[in-house]
């Protein structure tokens, strides 16, 4: 059984949680967090991060690329996300403005779906969130 | 003081506050993919040397409708400190919605004194017009006919007050700690310097 390995972090929304372990299971491999819930006060305009509001993880999976982890979030979509809430999944690649390469799973307040975004994943794309 | 002048004073308030500009938010808030922006960012009163970007990255089509992406790279914050997600809003008949609030960054109609929640929690603050008609010089422009609109986040003990040109958007953003005597200098101040609209998308200046 695989497992999610929160080393630390804390992620408040229990549907989060909940789409971590569908993603463990589906992919067979353990998922390894390594930021969940945000506190600290933004220095600028922007506070509608789903960190700060305890909605969102980052997040890689033993034994795949981030890429692949991506891959798979999209062909079982319907498999890992609940069908009534509103999700939206970034792939931050090598090239990533924030701090590192990662799988970004956050959490609107209302809505339904999923939505896949790319960002950073050639140098002409730093920064710049696109669908996928 | 007498009742005249009472009603005097009730009747000039009235009058300013119901001073309508019907559906204006969409041109203070233009969305429009490749549309970009450059803020210089001042600290304590002070230039910092980091600049903050702006972007109209993409359009995607949600079952509710037309959804902007817009990206932002603040370079006053490390890497590691940056929000690694975009803001997403929708240009409903209603307004300016941001998704990730849940609330409306414009209603459709501004008028002056005009209230609206920043947030669908009544913690999350509220916003109000303070002016239809401020002008202020940014980006080397004088603009006229601004509108200014403050937002109380009692929750992050701050102010801002936001000042948008019309076809243009947000011109500068101005973040006070909050006081009893409301009279304080911004801690934070992020005004335009240049804004334009690229094909395909991208930020003005090669971001660090």
């Amino acid at each position: 059984m695989s497992n999610v390995n929160y080393n630390n972090k804390t992620v408040s929304d229990e549907n989060v949680k909940t789409v971590l372990q569908r993603v463990a299971d589906q992919l067979k491999g353990d998922v390894n967090v390594f930021s969940g819930d945000r506190s600290a006060v933004p220095k600028g305009g922007s506070k509608t991060s789903h960190h700060l509001q305890g909605r969102a993880a980052d997040f890689s999976v033993t034994g795949y690329t981030l890429q692949n982890v991506f891959a798979n979030l999209k062909s079982k979509k319907s498999d890992i996300f609940d069908s009534v809430k509103k999700y939206q999944v970034i792939h931050h690649g090598s090239h990533t403005a924030t701090g590192g390469a990662h799988i970004h799973i956050g959490r609107y307040a209302s809505g339904s779906g999923v939505s896949f975004l790319i960002e950073g994943l050639t140098a002409k794309t730093k920064g710049i969130y696109t669908s996928d | 003081m007498s009742r005249l002048k009472i009603l005097l004073i009730a009747c000039v308030v009235l009058s300013a506050c119901t001073h309508i500009r019907a559906m204006t938010s969409h041109r203070y808030f233009p969305l429009k993919q490749g549309n970009a922006w450059v803020y210089d960012i001042k600290l304590d009163g002070k230039p910092s040397g980091h600049i903050l970007q702006v972007l109209v990255s993409d359009v995607v089509n949600e079952s509710s409708g037309q959804v902007f992406v817009v990206s932002e790279i603040d370079e006053s914050l490390e890497p590691h400190k940056r929000h690694d997600q975009p803001t997403t809003y929708q240009s409903r008949n209603t307004g300016i919605f941001c998704q990730e609030s849940g609330a409306y960054v414009l209603p459709s109609s501004l008028a002056n004194c005009q209230t609206w929640q920043a947030g669908p929690l009544n913690t999350a603050g509220m916003n109000r017009v303070i002016s239809v008609d401020a002008n202020l010089e940014a980006a080397g422009q004088y603009f006229e006919g601004c509108l200014v609109v403050e937002r109380k986040e009692p929750q992050f003990n701050r102010r801002i007050e936001f000042t948008f040109a019309s076809e243009v958007g947000l011109l500068r953003s101005r973040f006070f700690k909050l006081s009893d005597s409301g009279v304080t200098l911004p801690y934070r101040e992020e005004i335009l310097i240049e804004f334009g609209h690229l094909t395909p998308p991208r930020f003005l200046r090669p971001p660090n």
